[in-house]
């Protein structure tokens, strides 16, 4: 279609026109010369519907606004972040829908992020305003779980709650009041509140993330730390893509297009999962595995890579610990401290076979030389030797590598198959398109750290791709969730001053000037990265002068969970679960806080833990009595609030500005700007918790309350809070907003960000990939928000050490533990029957349909699903126990049991009960979910430490509880059945007399 | 009040505007109302009642987008030669007035012709009363004046049965128009 | 051929292309199209736009064998869904009762009237043996934009009329008397009753946008970056390249003969597994379902898409892969205003 010379100069008018007039850029219209594209829309822009007098009228009207907000869904634990245009008209939210204005990361090299957003997103204003939305505080009056309650004024929450914290920090510890952080919330002021608030009370404070069951452990073991991944769009660059336990068209909706582009790039795409999932349907093969199998398949990828010589041994020498040196008499790591007097311990060796001797690796923890450069060295990846020791006597040694390829040589296509249930044909297919990858890239969703034995099995995934150099290569390599840095939250979270002062003050509470004057010359002399000293900074900050706890120790010491794990878990170690356990506390391997008393007081922000814990009819008859207050701050009411004492209503995420978390799929900042005022009385959680400091400050003037020993060292004045929580005076309780700017001050990712223009852009792309411990998983410092980020570069680029034990990607852990249990190396281990001998493995996927709870009882949403939690069987299974599509099924094991609506699916692999998870549990009859019956199984070596890169730090390594090994017994639920086929019969038969 | 029984008849569907009704209806070829009982008084403006058998009524302004409901409606030319079967035809408009069962106030109708049909309000003073019992409705229309049924003295009839998805051209109608 | 109806041709068609191989499944679509379009009580059950897995009953259930036309294209009596049993109402939950207190016993929360159907009931239920040949896949679906459309040749009351400035189809809802043949003539299903404003409702192809030089909602707002936006004619745009030059989106059930301007880029699918576990090389769609949605066009339409991306793979360039690729989204849009406002 040819366009007119006028016609087009009236269409570059138009378009003029209507980027101010619709709020929307106009991207999708492009003709003749380009001209410049507006980079947002205007923040108070306004659309008026044109009147046509006619039917039109009512549509035209819809698509209309008074104000465009930039912003997303900040708190919410969605790993995806995603730029929205907020479209506000009298005061309210009446839609919302992409911004879409990303750009390619290298133009014509990757495909953009646009347009970023999911049906969730796009409907939230359908939870702000939904059934289960708070909007004034209230107050339990009849008994917990009664669904009895009186409205009250904020004055009078907020006096009672203060009051009962002060009475408990007095009789059982500040530790006893304790902070379910859990994984809702943001980067910005809100949340920094809310860390601030809790670490200046001396409260305890939960790390959720093993806990919650999908901390890749694995991951940590083998790179020292579990976060890795670039930006979604390098796995366009790939040629052998393998999506590895994920469902990114389910769970990672906004990046899932990259692979699918991929294909059309010319890659291959394998899915490896039990289910024919929405994300196999695009598969050129779909693999489908036995559960809990992948380690065996991996064991086998792994095998034939190094069988067939397609390992890249350069690559194995310089960056993994296949040629580290091992005693065979004792299956330890041959240390420093046994060949040389005065050697330490955690310095290691590999056979050089130029000089035929073994030499000190450089990069492990104990080594002078942080680096890992081979400097002409050609350290042996097989073989054996003698070596002698500083005593005098000889001992055998061998390598990791030799040690792996005995191990690996049980895994031939042919024993492979036995496990896998996998045929022949299948497994050596893809072994060999792995083995001869240029690019292979493993996609590993934290939902892929479900299974008691998930750590062996991502164990094995990376040994896969540490063979082939894949890991630090661009368009290669894991991709298993990175995160930027953005270290002006931790800092926000701790500075009591503004500025320089108050950088100074939160350094100085982890910091002598001394550690300063000797980090600074450890830098200097390059024999520590940046990366080291924040990594381990930030460690600091999580341990010192805090009550930063590990929950899942917490909920075994306290919530009444254990008697069930002694039981399921029995045979599953070599020594009972609880030896591990008390051994790690007693050495202080895993915190556990608070330390003399269950908690007594539980304030939690949407965490909603009796959702998503296991066992909670054990958390409710066990840890809910001894617990004096339990406060809910959250916009909605979840099963937890239900079970509250306290509900206040948290502003939602169109109502308070922030900052969405920094997952690294995507290379932008998202602010979230406040589009409306929050709803009702609803108040954001800056206001809450200053508000709380306030009135908690007065109470203790008021009874001359001393300071009291916190955590640590810190030493807990009450009576001075509210001066520290406002950082001296500097923010008053409606400045959400203000430390909002200080968090981005303090970032170097974020550098000259203000809040002022993120509302008008929504994003802005990192200005590198920041600095703390968390971001320190990126290891990439020369990007500079230029270019597809590609991770691990620290390491394989430049050459510094792995933050592990032997500074090398760790195939090999000789903590006794694992040798003791036969983990030292990868190995498949069968998936527990937890729950006991039943036919079916429960296994969940996250949702389609929500993001966690959040979405689970919103009714438009609730309308694209069936209305009610489903259980996905395939059709020959639920023929042949007699339930029919849609009806009841009573699922239990010996942990419990429940009811539950089955639905066909021939996605599904018979003998497994698939679900989409996070259900509520006030969606099943007598409210009980699911979790009735899991029990949740903790592996001991997530609890081991002591050496090297074990032992708990914040998000990286802990304890956790595990799903996906579950098994139950279905039958048909009879009487409801027989029950609802009556009412439907009535039902009909009434429609037919009327 | 002058009560005769009418023969009513199907609504051709052969003369339908488009090309879907004629085909797809084309077995539609007898009146689903056979008959209706009409009563007419003129003594004080008009008072017309209409009754026909229905076996089930459709009386809800239901939700669900399947059911049709029961209406009727009397016709009358606003110029002598105006057909009746097509509803007038350009240049020679019919009026009338409609009764559905889920409304409470009669429609004004005026059509030149099929699917030419406008509605509009009644005038104030129009009213139509139903009652549905012993499977027949009864309607009075109370027309105090109606100006071309005061000229033409003349009117026919349609009745809609909805449990039978009758609406619009999908109609039992009197056989022609029929004197006062 | 199509309807009896005399249509002047516009001037330019508004089309969709739709990447089957990229859907995800996610109801972003048709989640974007509801909260703009139809939230009022008497729309509340209807999806402009909706989401179905294929093979499966669709939405409204069996659409596709209750419409105007037979197999051949002849036209038969149509049928319209009901509410609860077809569509599926908008159910409405008891939320007060699931969290409050109240003299009856505490309810979970549910939809009233044990509904058994939805508008996504059969959500991923696919056909075939695990793990041989069980196949699904994501067919998303709005109104066709028919160039002979059954509506409106089914429309008494000419009150839907085919745009001559870009042939988006449109009920004219003043005219409308909620008669339904629109409805029950539709082979697609995509016209709707209003029961509360007494009129049939249809996809407006997001007309007031259009006019802004913004894309539907549906196509703007999907992540998977499937559809394509553009006129069939305009030769430096998507559409035409993807329909007329290679050939690769084709419309749904053209033996209808109604000409819809919705096309799809038909879905490759895994390799199926032999009995003995071994792939087999071939997808396991069967390619007799494909061609009873998508007619014969099918094969050649995926033997160009799988030839291209061998191209692609060889290293060697692809116009065809990388307009799917879609490198740069808002090339996936070329949209004219001007189009669409000159009737205003």
């Amino acid at each position: 279609m040819a366009l007119s010379r006028r016609q087009f100069i009236t269409l570059s008018a138009v378009g003029a026109v209507g980027v101010a007039a619709v709020g929307l850029p106009i991207y999708h219209f492009r003709r003749g010369t380009p001209h410049p594209l507006p980079t947002g829309a205007p923040h108070t822009a306004t659309r008026e519907a044109r009147k046509l007098s006619n039917w039109q009228d009512l549509y035209r009207e819809r698509w209309t606004w008074d104000h465009v907000a930039r912003g997303t869904h900040g708190w919410l634990n969605c790993r995806s972040a995603c730029n929205w245009n907020i479209y506000v008209k009298k005061g309210v939210v009446v839609r919302e829908e992409q911004a879409a204005n990303y750009e390619s990361s290298e133009p014509g090299v990757v495909p953009d992020f646009n347009p970023r957003g999911c049906q969730k997103g796009a409907c939230y204003t359908e939870v702000m305003y939904g059934p289960s939305r708070l909007t004034v505080p209230l107050k339990r009056v009849g008994e917990r779980g009664s669904g009895q309650w009186e409205k009250i004024s904020w004055d009078q929450a907020i006096g009672e709650i203060a009051g009962k914290f002060l009475d408990i920090a007095q009789k059982h510890g500040t530790d006893a009041i304790y902070h379910d952080l859990g994984p809702h919330f943001d980067q910005g002021g809100t949340t920094a509140a809310r860390v601030k608030f809790f670490n200046l009370i001396g409260a305890s404070i939960a790390d959720d993330w093993a806990e919650i069951g999908d901390l890749n452990v694995g991951a940590t073991m083998t790179f020292g730390f579990p976060h890795m991944g670039g930006s979604s769009d390098e796995w366009f660059l790939s040629d052998f893509l393998v999506v590895w336990m994920m469902n990114p068209s389910v769970t990672q909706i906004p990046d899932a297009h990259f692979l699918y582009e991929a294909k059309y790039a010319g890659a291959e795409l394998m899915v490896i999962d039990p289910q024919y999932s929405a994300t196999a349907v695009h598969a050129d093969t779909w693999i489908p595995i036995k559960p809990g199998t992948d380690a065996a398949l991996a064991l086998c990828t792994a095998r034939h890579i190094w069988d067939s010589g397609r390992m890249d041994e350069d690559y194995v020498r310089e960056q993994t610990d296949l040629p580290i040196l091992v005693r065979l008499d004792t299956g330890r790591f041959l240390r420093e401290s046994e060949m040389v007097k005065d050697g330490k311990p955690n310095a290691m060796y590999y056979w050089d076979t130029k000089s035929g001797a073994p030499v000190l690796a450089h990069g492990s923890e104990g080594a002078e030389n942080p680096m890992l450069h081979l400097e002409g060295r050609v350290p042996a990846i097989e073989g054996q030797w003698d070596v002698k020791l500083a005593d005098g006597s000889t001992t055998r040694v061998t390598t990791v590598g030799s040690l792996l390829r005995e191990q690996l040589q049980h895994w031939t296509f042919e024993a492979t198959a036995e496990v896998t249930g996998l045929h022949i044909g299948m497994i050596s297919h893809f072994a060999e398109g792995f083995a001869k990858a240029q690019r292979p890239l493993v996609l590993s969703s934290w939902g892929g750290n479900r299974f008691f034995h998930s750590d062996l099995m991502n164990r094995a995934k990376i040994l896969c791709l540490a063979l082939k150099g894949a890991i630090g290569k661009r368009g290669a390599g894991l991709n298993a969730t990175g995160w930027f840095g953005m270290e002006g939250f931790e800092l926000s979270a701790e500075m009591t001053r503004t500025g320089i002062p108050g950088v100074l003050g939160a350094a100085m509470q982890h910091y002598s000037m001394k550690d300063i004057f000797y980090t600074g010359i450890d830098l200097a002399m390059r024999k520590k990265s940046m990366h080291d000293v924040m990594r381990d900074s930030s460690h600091k900050g999580s341990t010192q002068n805090t009550c930063m706890t590990n929950s899942a120790s917490m909920n075994y010491n306290y919530a009444g969970v254990k008697d069930v794990l002694a039981e399921e878990q029995k045979d599953l170690a070599k020594r009972p679960l609880d030896a591990y356990v008390q051994e790690a506390q007693d050495k202080g391997w895993m915190p556990v806080y608070p330390r003399k008393t269950a908690p007594k007081a539980w304030v939690t922000g949407g965490n909603n833990v009796l959702r998503r814990s296991n066992q909670p009819q054990n958390m409710l008859a066990t840890l809910w009595p001894q617990m004096e207050c339990i406060v809910d701050v959250n916009p909605k009411l979840t099963f937890t609030g239900m079970h509250a004492d306290y509900l206040l209503p948290g502003a939602g995420y169109y109502e308070k500005p922030g900052i969405k978390y920094p997952v690294a799929y995507v290379p932008y900042m998202h602010y979230c700007d406040a589009a409306v005022r929050p709803v009702g009385e609803s108040k954001d959680e800056w206001e809450i918790y200053y508000l709380l400091a306030r009135e908690m400050a007065r109470q203790a003037r008021e009874r001359n309350l001393q300071p009291v020993a916190g955590c640590g060292d810190k030493i807990v004045d009450f009576r001075e809070l509210e001066t520290k929580m406002s950082s001296h005076g500097a923010y008053g309780p409606l400045d959400a907003e203000a430390v909002t700017q200080q968090v981005l001050d303090h970032s170097t990712s974020t550098v000259g960000f203000t809040t002022d223009d993120l509302k008008q852009t929504g994003i802005r792309k990192y200005t590198s990939t920041g600095s703390t411990m968390v971001q320190s998983q990126l290891y990439n410092s020369d990007w500079k928000g230029e270019g597809v980020l590609t991770v691990a570069q620290h390491q394989v680029k430049d050459k510094w050490h792995w933050p592990t034990l032997t500074g090398r990607q760790q195939f090999y852990i000789d903590h006794p533990w694992f040798i003791e249990n036969g983990e030292s190396l990868p190995v498949h281990k069968e998936s527990p029957k937890a729950g006991g001998d039943h036919p079916f493995q429960l296994i969940s996927c996250h949702a389609r349909h929500s993001i966690h709870s959040v979405w689970r009882d919103t009714p438009i949403l609730l309308r694209l699903q069936r209305g009610e939690p489903v259980v996905l069987l395939n059709p020959k299974d639920a023929e042949r126990l007699g339930i029919g599509d849609h009806e009841w099924a009573e699922l239990s094991n010996r942990v419990g049991s429940m009811h539950w609506r089955v639905k066909y699916s021939t996605m599904v692999r018979p003998g497994v009960a698939y679900h989409y998870h996070a259900w509520e549990p006030y969606q099943f009859p007598d409210h009980k979910s699911y979790k009735w019956m899991t029990p949740g199984l903790m592996n001991p070596m997530h609890f081991a430490g002591g050496e090297g890169h074990l032992g708990w730090r914040f998000a990286i390594y802990q304890p956790g509880t595990h799903v996906q090994d579950t098994r139950v017994d279905i039958k048909p639920w009879k009487e409801q059945n027989d029950r609802e086929r009556a009412e439907r019969a009535q039902a009909a038969k009434q429609k037919k007399t009327a | 009040m002058n009560t005769r029984s009418i023969k009513l008849v199907v609504a051709p569907t052969g003369f339908q505007p488009g090309g879907y009704i004629a085909k797809a209806y084309a077995d539609r070829n007898t009146a689903l109302t056979g008959k209706a009982d009409v009563g007419v008084d003129t003594a004080n403006g008009f008072v017309i009642s209409l009754r026909w058998k229905c076996q089930h009524p459709m009386i809800d302004a239901s939700d669900n987008p399947r059911q049709f409901i029961d209406a009727c409606a009397l016709l009358v030319p606003e110029k002598a030669d105006a057909p009746w079967i097509t509803m007038g035809a350009p240049g020679l408009p019919v009026a009338g007035v409609l009764w559905r069962a889920d409304k409470t106030q009669p429609m004004a109708i005026r059509a030149e012709g099929l699917g030419s049909v406008q509605r509009s309000e009644a005038p104030n003073n129009w009213k139509a009363e139903s009652n549905y019992a012993d499977g027949y409705w009864r309607v009075t229309f109370t027309l105090p004046q109606w100006a071309p049924l005061a000229e033409h003295r003349q009117f026919a009839i349609a009745v809609w049965q909805g449990a039978q998805s009758e609406r619009a051209g999908l109609k039992s109608i009197s056989e022609g128009w029929l004197p006062l | 051929m199509g309807i009896s109806r005399q249509l002047t041709p516009p001037k330019h068609q508004v089309a969709m292309v739709l990447d089957l191989n990229k859907c995800l499944g996610c109801h972003t679509c048709t989640v974007a199209c509801k909260t703009l379009w139809n939230r009022d009580q008497g729309t509340d059950y209807a999806y402009w736009n909706n989401v179905e897995t294929a093979p499966g009953k669709g939405y409204p259930k069996m659409w596709s064998a209750t419409g105007s036309r037979t197999e051949t294209g002849e036209v038969k009596r149509g049928e319209i869904p009901d509410v609860d049993q077809d569509y599926g109402r908008s159910w409405k939950f008891n939320h007060d009762k699931t969290f409050f207190k109240s003299n009856g016993p505490r309810e979970w929360l549910k939809p009233e009237g044990n509904p058994q159907w939805g508008p996504n009931w059969d959500e991923d239920r696919g056909e075939g043996e695990y793990p041989q040949d069980n196949h699904y896949f994501y067919l998303p679906r709005l109104c066709n934009h028919c160039t002979h459309p059954a509506c409106l040749d089914a429309c008494p009351r000419s009150a839907i009329d085919k745009r001559q400035e870009d042939g988006i189809v449109l009920v004219n809802q003043d005219k409308c008397h909620g008669y339904r043949f629109c409805v029950e003539a539709c082979p697609y299903k995509k016209v709707y009753f209003d029961p509360k404003r007494q009129v049939a409702t249809k996809c407006i192809f997001c007309l007031p946008r259009m006019e802004e030089g913004t894309a539907p909602a549906c196509a703007r707002q999907c992540p998977g970056r499937l559809r394509f936006v553009g006129y069939l004619d305009d030769e430096n745009g998507p559409i035409w390249k993807l329909v007329h030059k290679w050939k690769v989106a084709i419309p749904l059930h053209p033996e209808f003969d109604l000409g819809p301007n919705v096309f799809y880029v038909p879905p490759m699918s895994p390799q199926a597994i032999g009995p003995d576990g071994q792939p087999t090389g071939e997808p396991r769609i069967p390619m007799s379902y494909l061609e009873s949605l998508f007619g014969p066009a099918v094969r050649d339409a995926l033997a160009i898409v799988e030839a291209e991306r061998a191209k692609k793979k060889a290293g060697q360039p692809s116009e065809l892969m990388d307009i799917l690729i879609a490198y740069d989204w808002n090339n996936n849009f070329h949209i004219d205003p001007a189009v669409h406002r000159e009737v205003i």
